[in-house]
């Protein structure tokens, strides 16, 4: 066989069989078993990351409750009645007290415990309800709105009286007019 | 064959896919360019298994890389480049020079098998065992070359796109391939002076 012939038949060759080279057919349901795969890989990820999800969540709440605990201002302390604690400053004793040049002082007083005044965490400071207050809370919470603002009435307007005026201003409350100085 | 370039976010408007639905951009991708994400993979893992495996991790990517899809000019080619990747990866290594040598006697004893010695070789070459060289053969050349070779033999790419796969220029595509090709008919026609001569 002549070169370039043998040439050209080895191109053809060469064309015939790359061809075939990758045309390989994918088996039937091929786009149907890739979509399922990963739709169940995109599902496993989902339920991976909602549980990972989760977890951190509960950590994250489990740390917080913890920080929380130990940061936690303690309570307000209880209303104090007596005097606490807090060291009273004593004034010297009522004594006579000479001066230098014999000079007989002012005797200080007796000595007084001077109380400090504590401050309370919260201001005001609060203080338990009254048994009037209790009852009005009670009566507010067991009453419909609509019942109270029925039974509610607005305060009178305040009358103002001209002290000019007999017939409104009564002389019981009339001022009494100074008559003899007390001064000298 | 010249593929219609189709932007990423035509692709994605298309599906009505936003960032929650990636799924759907990808079973319009599988529809779209499942057969050719699996002779890409074909033609670098020569196993219909492995092939099919390679197209699935390559769908398993463009699923984790969805987002990036808005700003993809071709996903034809950027789907090609993904599958050609995995492929790569999957593909065992090989040793170059043992390898040629090896591949080279394994060749000749094939040829040795195939059937009817009278027969003129263009006869033959419809058969697997011509395959089977041709395979090997291409497992010879230079990586540059063999790549640019197995890509081409993909019917849904181009020069144009092979060169985008490759990120080289075309004309280097076409390069490549005349090399190949010239590497190639030599070993093969020193194959055929072999057999024809016992």
């Amino acid at each position: 066989m002549a070169e370039p012939e043998k040439d050209q038949h080895l191109d053809k060759m060469l064309d015939s069989l790359l061809a075939d080279y990758s045309s390989a057919e994918p088996r039937p349901g091929f786009e149907t078993r890739i979509l399922a795969w990963v739709q169940q890989r995109q599902r496993r990820k989902l339920t991976l990351g909602w549980i990972f999800a989760g977890g951190l969540t509960t950590a994250g709440a489990v740390l917080a409750i913890t920080l929380n605990q130990r940061t936690t201002l303690p309570e307000p302390p209880a209303i104090i009645t007596s005097a606490t604690s807090v060291p009273a400053v004593v004034r010297p004793a009522r004594e006579a007290v000479r001066g230098a040049a014999g000079v007989k002082l002012r005797a200080p007083e007796a000595p007084t415990p001077v109380v400090a005044e504590v401050k309370q965490e919260v201001f005001p400071s609060p203080t338990p309800l009254t048994e009037q207050e209790k009852m009005l809370l009670q009566y507010l919470r067991a009453t419909p709105r609509e019942e109270v603002v029925a039974q509610s009435h607005p305060d009178k307007p305040v009358e103002v009286l001209d002290p000019n005026d007999d017939q409104t201003y009564s002389p019981m409350f009339r001022p009494a007019t100074q008559q003899v100085s007390n001064t000298k | 064959m010249a593929g219609l370039a189709i932007p990423g976010d035509a692709i994605l408007q298309s599906t009505h896919a936003v960032e929650a639905e990636v799924p759907a951009t990808v079973e319009s991708l599988a529809r779209q360019h499942g057969v050719l994400v699996f002779r890409i993979a074909y033609s670098i893992l020569r196993n219909h298994h492995d092939a099919e495996d390679a197209a699935q991790e390559c769908f398993l990517r463009v699923l984790k890389y969805g987002r990036e899809l808005a700003h993809v000019r071709n996903t034809k080619t950027w789907l090609a480049r993904i599958a050609w990747t995995v492929a790569l990866d999957r593909r065992p290594r090989r040793t170059t020079l043992s390898g040629q040598q090896t591949s080279d006697a394994d060749n000749e004893s094939l040829l040795d098998q195939l059937p009817g010695h009278a027969l003129p070789a263009d006869e033959q070459l419809a058969g697997k065992q011509m395959q089977k060289i041709l395979e090997r053969t291409i497992a010879t050349l230079p990586n540059d070359l063999r790549q640019t070779l197995e890509l081409s033999t993909v019917q849904e790419l181009n020069s144009a796109e092979i060169a985008e796969v490759l990120e080289i220029p075309e004309g280097s595509v076409r390069t490549r391939l005349m090399r190949a090709r010239k590497l190639l008919k030599e070993k093969l026609s020193r194959l055929l002076e072999v057999k024809k001569h016992g």
